[in-house]
């Protein structure tokens, strides 16, 4: 075998060492894995962290999970400790990792989401932001991402309040996901991650009541995996390459076949969530996986494979 | 299970998530340990448990940990389907730990159904550091006392203690408040694990005869360390997570909802 492949590729400027990206939810504030024999942060390219909001959120009551056939869904409603106090207690930890971090906001207005994005663009250790539009667990969680023009103000206060690469998070309820892309990107999103859980209901059939406290939650998963690879596809083709901005693909990547599937559909990074819950050395085999698909595709940069869907033309 | 790193480490209260592995699919049948709906589904013939499952730490023989389920939904059904020699991924060993002192007076041991097999590494410890315990065991029916683990507590304990919901011969009938009513003396810890109904009423007693209490607890779980927030319990100074900041609790902290 020639040398070992190189995973290394660009997003918005950053260097990712690996096109892996745990996702917001998923890993804590950056240092609940390492704990793990064998896990280290270095698995991934970059970790988005769980949300901040402006105030602390005490989040949904429980049950907050169940799991689903092939998928979890989930309804965790946002708890986070508020922006200050991740500021303080978690990011001054963070250095030292060869391992980026990208904080993740939420918020109830654009002005909201502005506030907690100037605390983060003068904090330590975070390289990037993730805008999350698109939490379905909350009230009006969602409605920032499904309407273009309420996704668009939200993001344009955003880059206002900050000089860090914005990334925004799609919902998949959109009535348009490439509308709400475009006007993403046109309000100056230098990336787009798509997607976000879908909403959706378990019942325990015995009481008649939903499964989980909040009634509905987000599901998450392999179960959503083809839908989310459909809607990375089309929004790479209608706004992501002709603007010449990269995609964070999300939706139940398992394995590196379906990481490569995203890559392959357009998404220059790919996030892993749900696997981490299910084992937390998936990120290692995906990549081993990734870069043993490059050796027998003659590979040495991996950006030529992003996006190269072969579209069979039909009559 | 052969798991020598976690046999190594781990300690009372502590437990271990578990793949569970492949469960088959019954067409007849409903399941409300899951949220997948079986009546007229049309699933494979067998499909994944997906996330893993959490089981106390019941045994810890050199480098082999034991664990005691009861068959209650589809993970629990696939793991029992596990034939000696198969592998399971194992994550552990996680969660905080009982905590006992030197100088208390005794233990007391407050199990239900299946909350039985978490004390015994603990009624290990406090006999291995000099210290006494007793043992209360309320189950539902004579079909789900654990025997051989109850064997297992009469050579630790000073005392045990079955108490049955269902009238039985040759036990006692009613609910294990009763008996933690007699027993418990001043200076006495609690340490419970169970139902929540029961975890609740041993709670009320320890807190009104003024003994420290801990709670083992449960919750729905994924991550098992600490970054998902489901497992939450609600306590006095917020939601706390079950799998790092529990599964044990001081009672006095735990709010009821």
């Amino acid at each position: 075998m020639g040398v070992k492949p190189n995973l290394a590729i660009d997003f918005a400027g950053l260097k990712l060492a690996r096109p892996l990206v745990a996702a917001s939810g998923t890993f804590g504030y950056g240092e609940d894995f390492v704990r793990i024999e064998q896990f280290a942060n270095e698995d991934l390219g970059a970790a988005v962290l769980k949300s901040a909001s402006l105030e602390p959120r005490t989040g949904n009551p429980t049950p907050r999970i169940v799991e689903t056939p092939q998928g979890i869904l989930n309804a965790i409603g946002l708890e986070n400790p508020g922006v200050d106090a991740i500021i303080r207690d978690y990011l001054p930890r963070l250095s030292g990792y060869d391992c980026l971090f990208i904080a993740n906001a939420v918020g109830s207005s654009a002005d909201d989401f502005a506030k907690v994005a100037e605390k983060f663009d003068a904090a330590p250790n975070v390289s990037a932001l993730e805008v999350n539009i698109s939490c379905p667990n909350v009230a009006r969680g969602t409605s920032f991402s499904t309407d273009p023009a309420l996704a668009a103000e939200v993001i344009g206060a955003v880059k206002n309040a900050t000089e860090l690469p914005v990334i925004a998070k799609l919902s998949p309820e959109s009535p348009s996901i490439t509308d709400s892309g475009q006007a993403c990107v046109e309000a100056g999103a230098d990336a787009l991650s798509l997607v976000n859980t879908f909403k959706g209901l378990a019942i325990d059939v015995r009481t008649r009541k939903p499964m989980l406290g909040y009634n509905t939650g987000g599901l998450s998963g392999p179960a959503i995996r083809p839908l989310a690879l459909r809607l990375v596809s089309e929004v790479y083709r209608a706004v992501a390459q002709p603007a010449g901005v990269p995609i964070l693909g999300y939706g139940g990547v398992m394995t590196a076949q379906d990481a490569l599937e995203f890559l392959i559909a357009g998404a220059t990074a790919v996030g892993i969530g749900t696997a981490l819950f299910v084992d937390p050395l998936a990120p290692q085999a995906i990549a081993a996986g990734i870069a043993q698909y490059m050796q027998e595709n003659k590979l040495d940069d991996l950006s030529t494979l992003v996006g190269t869907l072969q579209i069979q033309e039909r009559e | 299970m052969e798991a020598p790193g976690i046999a190594r480490t781990a300690r009372p209260g502590q437990f271990v998530n578990i793949d569970c592995g492949t469960r088959v699919v019954d067409h007849t049948v409903y399941d409300t340990d899951a949220a997948w709906p079986q009546i007229g589904s049309h699933f494979a013939a067998s499909e994944r448990i997906f996330l893993r499952r959490p089981f106390s730490v019941y045994h810890v023989d050199g480098a082999r940990i034991e664990i005691i389920h009861r068959v209650i939904g589809a993970g629990t059904a696939a793991l029992s389907r596990l034939q000696p020699g198969d592998t399971v991924k194992v994550l552990g060993p996680l969660g905080n730990l009982f905590s006992f002192s030197p100088l208390m007076q005794r233990a007391v041991l407050v199990a239900g159904g299946i909350g039985l097999p978490p004390l015994l590494i603990l009624a290990q410890a406090l006999k291995e550091n000099g210290l006494h315990s007793v043992l209360l065991y309320g189950a539902h029916h004579r079909e789900q006392v654990i025997d051989p683990a109850v064997r297992e507590f009469e050579t630790l304990c000073d005392e045990v203690v079955v108490t049955l919901e269902t009238k039985t011969k040759g036990y006692r009938t009613g609910l294990i408040t009763e008996p933690l009513q007699e027993q418990l003396h001043t200076g006495d810890v609690v340490y419970a694990v169970g139902p929540r109904g029961m975890l609740r009423a041993v709670a009320e007693v320890a807190g009104e005869r003024g003994n420290r209490c801990y709670l083992l607890m449960e919750e729905r779980m994924a991550c098992g360390i600490g970054v998902c927030l489901s497992c939450m319990q609600m306590t006095t100074s917020g939601y706390r997570r079950m799998c790092v900041d529990g599964p044990v609790f001081d009672a006095r902290e735990v709010l009821w909802a």
